[in-house]
């Protein structure tokens, strides 16, 4: 069991803009066109065209604006005022909740441990202590799987996808360890004594 | 390039999931391997741990960095 949030921003109690319409202001204001937008997020230009309209129908504003010319001519497409106001509105509000969502003490403070934790079960097979610290290797004898939390713009850099062979870096100093049972739950009622 | 981190794996990716600004990466990472972390002696000392205990290692998934 893992708790989730969904966010969007709501008009008059009618959905406004969501994740998905986001990505496609985004997505419009990098491309600077709406046949790449549409590519970009594997929508057809159809459905993205209809969400638009569908936003501009609800805020009664135009949140794109189409243009001529340009470098390569043909034009293109770009947010309007309104258009950058309500994606600003949508990332900052987003970037509020995501920060509440990395802080494990509000976690905890409702009875959950962070979603986000990798736990790995292992045996150890060396412990060096000195006065201050102690060093603990710890066996991982089946394969597991890592979840890494990074920046959109890094997997990008990086073109990582599905199937890319890649390397993954820890510092020790970030390794936890606990002894107690593995737990099935992160709801923390659920693994009580 | 070298690295100071001490834990260093590869792996396969198997899914992504981008956000507008973060991404949730996981990495299938084929085993054996031998993780180590630096823990306070104190920390040692009240979890009793030594040699043949059977532990978890925690990793905010945060903490995770992945070269290519």
């Amino acid at each position: 069991m893992v708790p989730k949030t969904k966010i969007w921003l709501e008009l008059d109690g009618k959905s406004l803009l969501g994740k998905g319409g986001a990505e496609l202001l985004e997505s419009i204001d990098r491309e600077g066109s709406l046949t790449q937008a549409a590519k970009n997020l594997n929508i057809s230009y159809r459905y993205a065209w209809g969400y638009l309209k569908k936003i501009e129908n609800r805020i009664g504003r135009p949140v794109v604006e189409t243009f001529k010319g340009g470098t390569e001519g043909g034009g293109g497409m770009k947010l309007t005022p309104m258009g950058k106001y309500l994606l600003r509105k949508y990332n900052r509000f987003e970037s509020f909740v995501r920060h509440a969502l990395e802080n494990s003490e509000l976690w905890e403070a409702c009875g959950f441990s962070i979603p986000d934790k990798n736990r790995l079960s292992g045996k150890i097979v060396k412990v060096e202590m000195d006065d201050a610290t102690a060093f603990v290797q710890i066996e991982l004898k089946k394969p597991f799987t890592l979840t890494s939390i990074i920046t959109t713009n890094s997997t990008e850099d990086l073109e990582i996808e599905k199937g890319s062979m890649v390397e993954v870096f820890i510092k020790s100093t970030e390794v936890m360890v606990d002894k107690q049972e593995q737990a099935t739950f992160n709801d923390k009622g659920g693994n009580q004594k | 390039m070298k690295l100071s981190a001490r834990n260093q794996m590869k792996g396969t990716v198997i899914n992504v999931e981008k956000g507008l600004i973060t991404a949730r990466v996981s990495i299938k990472v084929e085993a054996p391997v031998t993780i180590t972390a630096v823990i306070t002696k104190e920390a040692a000392e009240e979890l009793n741990l030594k040699v043949g205990d059977r532990v978890q290692a925690i990793i905010k998934a945060t903490e995770v960095i992945i070269a290519k």
